[in-house]
């Protein structure tokens, strides 16, 4: 009884140590003063205001969201169809493919958007936004194939047969069969995928531009000048985005999103 | 037939890896080695390795990383224990909090930090408020504010990993190693740390290369004079536009992931063999 | 006097409480069996001697010294659990070796201690074997290993053959009660199993609702049943209430029921393979008349369901089928074979 106790004391510690800034940010985010305080002094939304209205963090909302949904979307349309020949088929080379696959994760961020930056922007023509799209999607690949290839190692696929053998074509057969029974797997790699993209600081440290610059390098390159509730509000409404998306899944579509 | 149809399968992700990922990568690396008359030399690298700026940037590096994996699992051990075995609505509810902070952007969690550990900032007004100290502490821009960042920064991944394996750990398991005359706390030395390794070697595996690749975090909380790896690179790149030294930190960045990653595979492989008999 | 004694507890799982004021006694060097269906609160006594279980009233001694708050690894007790719970990162050598190591005994003793555990249960060339490459029996012999090797007082099982198929449990029952009784251990031994219960124990309690119903050598209980539910668990089917009438027991019907006891409501019971058909419809002591309803064939003898104004009864006979459907029977309770519980029913109005 008492060891447990001293067991909950250190987990509930644990968890004001996780969670615990992250609360009190919401209350800076709220001060009348540009002073960062806790308690907050006063109440005001005006950090709020200034976050919603602050050019560059419109743009970089922009965007992050458009760069981070195109990415996944793309990691998805090539991921997919290699997690399926490696979880169906046997062939030789097999643990080689799917270690290429994975390699990018031996990349870390920061490295691959520096490569990206020397090596590959200048030859399509200098654009970061593209830039940044590679970037996400290679971030993001790796990590459909690991989701949806164990969505995909629990699926029968003698029923993708059984519709082969019924008369379907090998691609209406695989959206008939596979794709409905690995749904929510592929639903929760795409929103997870989407919310690391999203929040990744590191690939835009090189690739930004001041006129295309991801949420998290403008918000960064904010508190190097100053540091006010401002960043505390955007903060917040970051944080505020992931629950919402991890309710919405949760009880939208019965998905808990896990790493 | 087969192989036509696995080609194609396969073929549009290949095709995009060399060329987005492989290629650009590799190019980084090779130049550092082959200077200006095209042969292979490793000079570059001894000049780099010869400035105790980088040398003590990258032992930093490793150190500020070792620190976090061995206090994540420290903490993570206990604290997954005690998660694995709460009531199935209480478990949900610590695993998604410990999942909430994993899906928020690492700049979010280091500015918390700053807002907290700031000369003006919670703590300090707290402290200097109540008369315990007259003048504010300097935590934040040291290697404890970055130590502090990191823990909480990956401190999940660990409780995660952890959390899957300890579940399936049977409590029957204690109470027969107590049976035999363990205290409970010999007990579970004896039977959950050996039969949670798996998760421990994982956890520590996203937690070390994570700690050695951040970049917020150490750019946020970090000071001109903690630079690490990741920062030295931004450094070296977008401030001295030194583009040699700047690949050269990027190469010796992978080296210790690809490093870090083997050590930690090997390790998992022959506890498995051993434990595969 | 008693090695093992549970003095009015009361414990359970939080605010589950499953037993209430419980007692029993376990003299040392028995084999006593707790017998029940699931939820009827065996593994809970079992489980509270061994300590998993905090008594929240009453006492626990062991040679009477009072242990109700001792911890689990102090009591000294081997447990044989359900699943085996042996430890899966180890080899059977160390499994069997593990509690050993905790007793600092030195490495030549545990080797030979271990060695000769090993060849008694059958298991020897097994020592580097991990316990998921054994199969089921194997497991559990190493299990009994385990908690033997301790030399342990007292050895406490929990449905120790469950998992076993058909052949195994008979085999492993007879392997358990040869080593108990060699080692002179006293042992607790849960189950559900009415015949391995009764072919292993000393003594066999009858639990049920978190009570003991009846505890006895396996053969009273067998024979002489003290209520209608350990009747009905060893096997006493047909049930007959009869109420005393002008100093004569007599059933619904009439019939009149003859026997010693003196309560005033009671229930004549007997086997199916003890009561006797006869043909046709015959009145007299302790008979009932009756139709056949079903007739089965099991192998080595018939069986009759047979319908009476008291309820339906069910009849074993020899296989022979000497009745059909709708047949006239008189059903006969043998008086050396028919035995009176108390009747337990409330009364209901007629």
């Amino acid at each position: 009884m008492k060891k447990s106790r001293l067991l909950l004391v250190l987990t509930v510690l644990t968890y004001i140590f996780l969670v615990g800034p992250m609360l009190i940010m919401v209350g800076t985010s709220f001060s009348s003063t540009a002073a960062v305080s806790f308690p907050p002094t006063g109440f005001s939304l005006q950090w709020y205001e200034k976050a919603f209205t602050l050019p560059s963090f419109q743009r970089g909302f922009v965007t992050s969201l458009t760069v981070s949904l195109i990415g996944t979307v793309l990691a998805m349309l090539l991921g997919i169809p290699a997690a399926y020949a490696i979880n169906k088929y046997r062939f030789r080379g097999k643990a080689l493919v799917n270690g290429f696959f994975l390699s990018p994760t031996l990349v870390p961020a920061l490295v691959l958007g520096f490569a990206l930056l020397r090596s590959f922007i200048p030859r399509i023509g200098g654009s970061v936004y593209l830039g940044l799209v590679v970037g996400y999607t290679l971030i993001a690949l790796p990590y459909i194939i690991r989701t949806t290839g164990s969505a995909m190692s629990n699926f029968d696929f003698s029923i993708e047969e059984a519709a082969r053998s019924l008369g379907t074509p090998a691609v209406p057969a695989f959206f008939l069969t596979v794709i409905p029974n690995i749904r929510s797997g592929l639903i929760s790699a795409f929103i997870l995928a989407f919310i690391n993209s999203f929040n990744d600081v590191s690939i835009g440290v090189f690739i930004s531009s001041p006129g295309t610059m991801t949420l998290p390098t403008a918000m960064q390159s904010l508190i190097i000048g100053r540091m006010d509730p401002t960043i505390a509000a955007a903060s917040v409404l970051l944080m505020l985005m992931t629950i919402l998306l991890m309710t919405l899944s949760e009880k939208l579509l019965g998905i808990k999103l896990r790493r | 037939m087969k192989k036509r149809w696995l080609l194609t399968l396969f073929a549009p992700g290949v095709v995009f890896l060399v060329l987005c990922c492989a290629w650009p990568v590799l190019r980084i690396v090779l130049q550092t080695i082959y200077d200006d008359t095209g042969a292979v030399s490793f000079a570059g690298y001894a000049s780099l390795f010869g400035k105790s700026f980088f040398r003590n940037s990258l032992l930093r590096t490793l150190r500020l990383s070792a620190i976090t994996t061995l206090v994540c699992a420290v903490v993570g051990i206990p604290v997954s224990f005690y998660i694995s075995r709460l009531a199935e609505k209480r478990k949900s509810l610590a695993i998604s909090l410990a999942t909430f902070p994993l899906l928020t952007s690492a700049i979010v969690r280091s500015i918390c930090w700053i807002v907290l550990l700031g000369k003006k900032g919670v703590i300090n007004n707290l402290l200097v408020g109540i008369g315990l100290i007259d003048k504010p502490l300097s935590i934040l821009y040291t290697e404890t504010s970055m130590l502090i960042g990191y823990i909480q920064l990956f401190m999940p991944l660990m409780l995660l990993s952890l959390v899957g394996v300890m579940e399936s750990i049977d409590d029957e398991l204690l109470q027969a190693a107590q049976t035999l005359g363990c205290p409970p706390i010999l007990a579970f030395a004896k039977v959950v740390i050996p039969l949670s390794v798996s998760g421990l070697i994982t956890g520590g595996m996203l937690v070390f290369t994570g700690t050695m690749t951040a970049y917020a975090t150490p750019n946020l909380l970090g000071g001109t004079k903690t630079k690490v790896l990741s920062t030295l690179l931004d450094q070296y790149a977008n401030v001295n536009s030194d583009w040699v030294s700047a690949s050269m930190v990027a190469a010796v960045m992978i080296f210790f992931t690809v490093l870090v990653n083997v050590l930690f595979t090997q390790i998992a492989n022959r506890l498995n063999r051993r434990q595969n008999g | 006097m008693a090695l093992l004694e549970l003095k009015n507890v009361s414990a359970g799982y939080g605010k589950n409480i499953i037993l209430k004021d419980f007692c029993i006694d376990i003299e040392e060097g028995k084999l006593v069996s707790l017998l029940g269906s699931s939820g009827c609160g065996k593994t809970t006594t079992l489980r509270t001697m061994a300590g998993f279980i905090d008594v929240v009233k009453g006492q626990f001694l062991f040679d009477g010294q009072d242990y109700t708050r001792t911890p689990i690894h102090k009591r000294g007790f081997g447990y044989v659990f359900q699943s085996y719970a042996l430890f899966p990162h180890l080899s059977v050598f160390d499994n069997v070796a593990f509690g050993l190591k905790r007793r600092h005994v030195n490495r030549t003793e545990i080797k030979e201690r271990v060695t000769e555990m090993l060849t008694r249960v059958g298991l020897s060339g097994f020592e580097d074997r991990l316990p998921a490459d054994m199969s089921g029996g194997q497991r559990q012999r190493v299990a009994l290993a385990r908690a033997l090797v301790l030399k342990p007082r007292v050895l406490l099982m929990d449905e120790p053959l469950s998992n076993l198929d058909a052949r195994l449990r008979v085999e492993m029952r007879v392997e358990i009660r040869r080593l108990q009784q060699e080692m002179g251990i006293t042992a607790v031994y849960v189950t559900h199993d009415q015949e391995e219960c009764f072919s292993i124990s000393d003594q066999v309690a009858i639990m049920n609702n978190g009570r003991i119903e009846q505890m006895d050598t396996p053969m009273h209980i067998f024979n002489y049943p003290v209520n209608e539910f350990t009747a009905r668990f060893v096997g006493f089917e047909n049930f007959v209430p009869v109420t005393l009438e002008n100093g004569r027991y007599v059933s619904a019907s009439g019939t009149v029921f003859e026997t010693d006891k003196t309560a005033p409501r009671l229930k004549a019971a007997c086997r199916p393979d003890d009561l006797q058909l006869l043909p046709g419809h015959e009145g007299g002591i302790m008979r009932l008349r009756g139709e056949i309803v079903v007739a089965t064939f099991l192998g080595k003898q018939m069986q009759y369901l047979v319908h009476t104004r008291e309820g339906d009864f069910l009849v074993n006979t020899a296989a022979e089928a000497l009745y059909a459907p709708h047949d006239p029977v008189t059903v006969c309770f043998p008086r050396e074979k028919t035995i009176f519980t108390l009747d337990e029913t409330p009364v209901t109005a007629p």
